[in-house]
């Protein structure tokens, strides 16, 4: 029975640099996904209550502005 | 090697077994999240107000409710996932990025801005508090938003409130805080 190669372009080259490719785009993807769920350093300060409030009310009207036109 | 037949949730997050979810500390500072929103609430309720007097021409401006047991529970919610991020990160404090995504979150989800008088510019009260709170945590200018005040407003009405999505907006509308993130 003789076998049908679906691919008779396909060289053992060109298959090396394909599975090259996938796992390239994979190890990509896993750093990107470790960048959003791992691995993130701890450096934002403690929530500042009132510099928190403060800031809050300095750029309410900005906000307004942006919001409901100035 | 500890028997899986006793491992609680906790302990793949290296939690003491003994710490109780609602501890005094966890309360207090609930506490204290709460007066904090509660006095910017007051602000943002009185400048809403004042502008919607001024387009009117004076009169009298009311219809805005802050209901403080609703407030209460979203930020019960807020510290319960951020504990819970602290314990799956196992870092102590957690970037302000995602802060602020937790605090769009449980703000917007909750909804505790009621809306008791059918104004135009009252409708979108929770969405403009939570945005203007979560900015305001990220410290950007509200100008950092641009034009696509609407589009996010619509979205975060509308569209499914995912954490990591959250993250990723707060982390791209300033990306000094996601600065170092491997």
């Amino acid at each position: 029975m003789t076998e049908i190669n679906p691919f008779p372009e396909q060289t053992a080259e060109g298959l090396a640099a394909e599975v090259a490719e996938v796992n390239r785009a994979a190890r990509e993807d896993q750093a990107f996904i470790a960048y959003l769920t791992e691995g993130v350093p701890n450096s934002s300060p403690e929530f500042d209550d009132t510099g928190f409030l403060d800031r809050f009310k300095t750029n309410l009207d900005s906000f307004f502005d942006l919001r409901y036109g100035a | 090697m500890t028997d899986p037949k006793t491992l609680r949730g906790d302990d793949f997050f290296d939690a003491p077994a003994d710490e109780p979810i609602r501890s005094k500390e966890f309360l207090e500072k609930c506490d204290r999240r709460v007066e904090v929103f509660a006095k910017a609430f007051e602000e943002f309720r009185d400048r809403l107000y004042a502008r919607v007097r001024a387009k009117q021409g004076g009169g009298h401006a009311s219809g805005l409710h802050l209901n403080t047991a609703i407030l209460r529970y979203a930020v019960e919610r807020y510290f319960t996932d951020i504990d819970f991020e602290r314990k799956r990160h196992r870092c102590g404090l957690l970037n302000g990025y995602r802060q602020a995504a937790y605090t769009l979150k449980w703000l917007i989800r909750l909804r505790p801005i009621q809306i008791s008088l059918r104004h135009p510019d009252f409708l979108t009260a929770n969405e403009d508090f939570a945005l203007h709170a979560a900015i305001t945590m990220l410290g950007v200018k509200p100008e950092a938003l641009r034009s696509n005040w609407a589009y996010l407003a619509y979205a975060l009405r509308h569209g499914t409130l995912d954490e990591t999505l959250l993250m990723a907006l707060a982390a791209t509308l300033n990306p000094e805080l996601a600065k170092g993130a491997k």
